[in-house]
């Protein structure tokens, strides 16, 4: 869901440390990040800032066995899929 | 695949790597990555041996345990096709420019993944990462590398004959339920004999396998491990032969499981400890690597060519003891990276119509 203003905010948190320690602080209340965001003059919605903040439903422990075993001649361990970029 | 013109190392070519350079993880693996395991200087050079390398790659961390002042880090790198295709190794050396040209267009199919092995305990140039160790991870029924031509390939020689019949003396001598998982070519040191890594090892048929091929003084040398494997098995056996199996051998030791759900790990490394090979401190740092961040939990950090829904996942993968005759063994601890694909998360996708009802935008 990138959306050009999520990836301005991107873009505007890797610029400004200040701003990063501030939204951090903020973490766990995507309401106070939407509101933080409009005040920067971010146009998104609160359902893109939720979607920024869960990004990923994370992995299990079967998906970080995978990458342990990643060593494991083969690859087997691992899907080795090359396709770990976003 | 032809050399950069100006000669120099890598560079991610825009337009074939859309996915950004392994260096962007530089700061939340500065994050992550206790002091316990790497100083800055550490952390300085593998920061700057990423900026070569594909984000794609999953990449592991050989750090060396249990010394005083602060040892380098080196890096290693699995490569698959595709990473291949966009790493560019130019022409250091050409050999190993070809070799993954060809390997990458299908060339070479007894060969499952290359590894590019970075030593990082010299001073590194500023235009290109040094020059790798090359390793073939061996697909399950190839055929092996003597026949093959893949360790000539690799070394970009031929290898000599007296290594070839003491290679193939460790290959005939492999028991039932082992197999040869990687060749070497250890291009960075030069003259060091090739090496070879054996999976599937338990620790009483290697002690064999190793009086068989070895002599009598390194299984005695390798039973004398035994106390600190933890009781890990199987193992990987790795080999340095050259016209002799020369003296050093490594022996791995993981478990299936992370960190947090098997306690041997623990046990493992508490070994390590007593036995003056590891530091408390790094043990502890060691445990707590297993984990992972998501843009959630890392933005500050966030590699830019990562997706928001991407994961980077750490994991602790094995340790291995190095013995040497004359000295007390060496412990070394490997940690893996990966950025991997993320999914939604269940509950976005789960509250998504509700959102939509207050959304302003």
């Amino acid at each position: 869901m990138t959306t050009t203003e999520a990836k301005r905010l991107m873009a505007e948190i890797a610029e400004r440390r200040d701003l990063a320690a501030e939204l951090a602080a903020l973490e766990g209340d995507p309401k106070a990040w939407w509101q933080r965001a409009r005040d920067l003059g971010f146009r998104l919605s609160l359902d893109e800032v939720e979607e920024l903040l869960a990004g990923s439903g994370g992995l299990d422990d079967e998906d970080l066995e995978a990458v342990a075993g990643g060593w494991e001649g083969d690859g087997s361990g691992d899907d080795g899929s090359g396709d770990g970029g976003g | 695949m032809t050399a950069a013109a100006d000669g120099t190392w890598p560079a991610i070519r825009s337009g074939e790597s859309r996915r950004g350079e392994l260096g962007e993880l530089a700061p939340l693996l500065g994050r992550r990555l206790s002091p316990a395991l790497a100083g800055a200087v550490a952390r300085g050079k593998l920061s700057a041996a990423c900026r070569h390398l594909p984000l794609t790659c999953l990449a592991a961390l050989e750090l060396r345990l249990g010394r005083a002042d602060r040892s380098p880090v080196d890096l290693s790198v699995r490569l698959g096709p595709g990473d291949a295709v966009a790493l560019r190794p130019a022409a250091r050396p050409p050999h190993l420019a070809r070799f993954i040209d060809g390997w990458s267009h299908g060339a070479w199919p007894a060969v499952a993944w290359l590894w590019l092995e970075y030593d990082l305990d010299q001073p590194l140039a500023r235009d290109r990462p040094p020059l790798p160790n090359v390793v073939a991870a061996l697909a399950p029924g190839s055929s092996e590398p003597l026949s093959s031509g893949v360790l000539d390939a690799l070394a970009g020689r031929p290898t000599p004959a007296a290594w070839r019949r003491r290679l193939r003396r460790c290959l005939d001598a492999l028991p039932a339920g082992s197999r040869l998982l990687y060749v070497f070519s250890m291009l960075s040191r030069p003259g060091r004999p090739a090496r070879i890594e054996i999976g599937g090892l338990a620790f009483d048929t290697l002690l064999r396998y190793l009086e068989r091929v070895a002599g009598v003084e390194m299984a005695r040398r390798a039973a004398e491990l035994r106390p600190l494997t933890g009781g890990a098995e199987p193992h990987h056996l790795a080999l340095d032969v050259a016209e002799e199996v020369e003296p050093r051998f490594g022996v791995d030791c993981s478990f299936p499981r992370l960190p947090r759900q098997d306690g041997r790990w623990r046990g493992l490394l508490d070994g390590l400890v007593g036995a003056g090979l590891c530091r408390a401190e790094e043990r502890e740092a060691l445990l707590a690597w297993t984990g992972y961040d998501t843009f959630r939990t890392g933005f500050a950090h966030w590699p830019p060519s990562a997706g928001l829904g991407d994961v980077v996942a750490r994991a602790l993968s094995h340790v291995k003891l190095v013995s040497l005759p004359g000295r007390p063994p060496e412990a070394k601890g490997y940690l893996m990276l990966r950025v991997l694909p993320g999914c939604p998360s269940p509950l976005a996708k789960a509250t998504r119509q509700e959102r939509h009802d207050v959304q302003i935008c």
